[in-house]
């Protein structure tokens, strides 16, 4: 059973075709989904989140998924940043700082879909002040918003 | 907002974290009402700030 609806469906096929720019890779670990988990911990989300990213990525050929396992390819994650499972990383042609750990739902489904717009569009919507105020930053910043499923 | 604003450093890196299915971190920063964001590892703030204060905000965090 599909987690989108056909109608919305229909809809996020027609924003994606008016308004992706360059292709965006959805870079998703994961947890091979054997019966028996990899590790003790269970990763109770991971195959919904993927489900659903696969049905997202369906939707333009522009949206490219990649899915890797976690415990697999522990380099490849910690190169990234990745430390949690499910987690996706938004990658465009303005780099790859765009996650998110656990499903995708309620409220935050939208907030994926445009973030996919934006890296895609490589435009960020943020004030030409604020653009400048954040481009003189030389360090790390590390944002994490915890939020909860609407 | 978080995501937006990592778009325009490659310093900043943003995660949306999903609070019932991280409930080490989410006691570990002590997560009662969401939006919680958290910077470095060490500012906080509760609630969803506008693009200026959350600017302020993060610059305040590496003075």
């Amino acid at each position: 059973m599909a987690l989108i609806s056909d109608k919305d469906r229909n809809l996020l096929k027609s924003r994606f075709d008016k308004d992706l720019v360059n292709d965006v890779k959805l870079i998703y670990f994961t947890q091979s989904e054997s019966p028996l988990p990899a590790r003790s911990q269970e990763c109770a989300t991971c195959r919904e989140t993927r489900e659903l990213l696969e049905e997202i990525a369906a939707l333009s050929d522009k949206i490219k998924l990649e899915i890797h396992d976690f415990y697999a390819e522990s380099a490849m994650a910690t190169k990234l940043g990745v430390d949690k499972i499910p987690a996706l990383v938004i990658s465009g042609p303005r780099g790859d700082r765009v996650r998110f750990y656990g499903i995708p739902s309620g409220y935050e489904f939208s907030t994926l879909i445009e973030d996919i717009i934006d890296v895609s569009k490589g435009t960020s919507g943020v004030s030409q002040k604020n653009a400048e105020r954040l481009a003189k930053i030389d360090r790390p910043i590390h944002i994490q918003v915890f939020v909860t499923p609407t | 907002m978080a995501h937006k604003l990592a778009q325009e450093n490659p310093n900043i890196t943003a995660d949306v974290v999903e609070a019932t299915e991280f409930p080490a971190l989410t006691q570990r920063y002590n997560v009662m009402a969401v939006p919680k964001t958290v910077i470095n590892e060490s500012k906080e703030f509760t609630g969803a700030y506008p693009e200026d204060r959350f600017v302020d905000e993060i610059l305040q965090a590496i003075q």
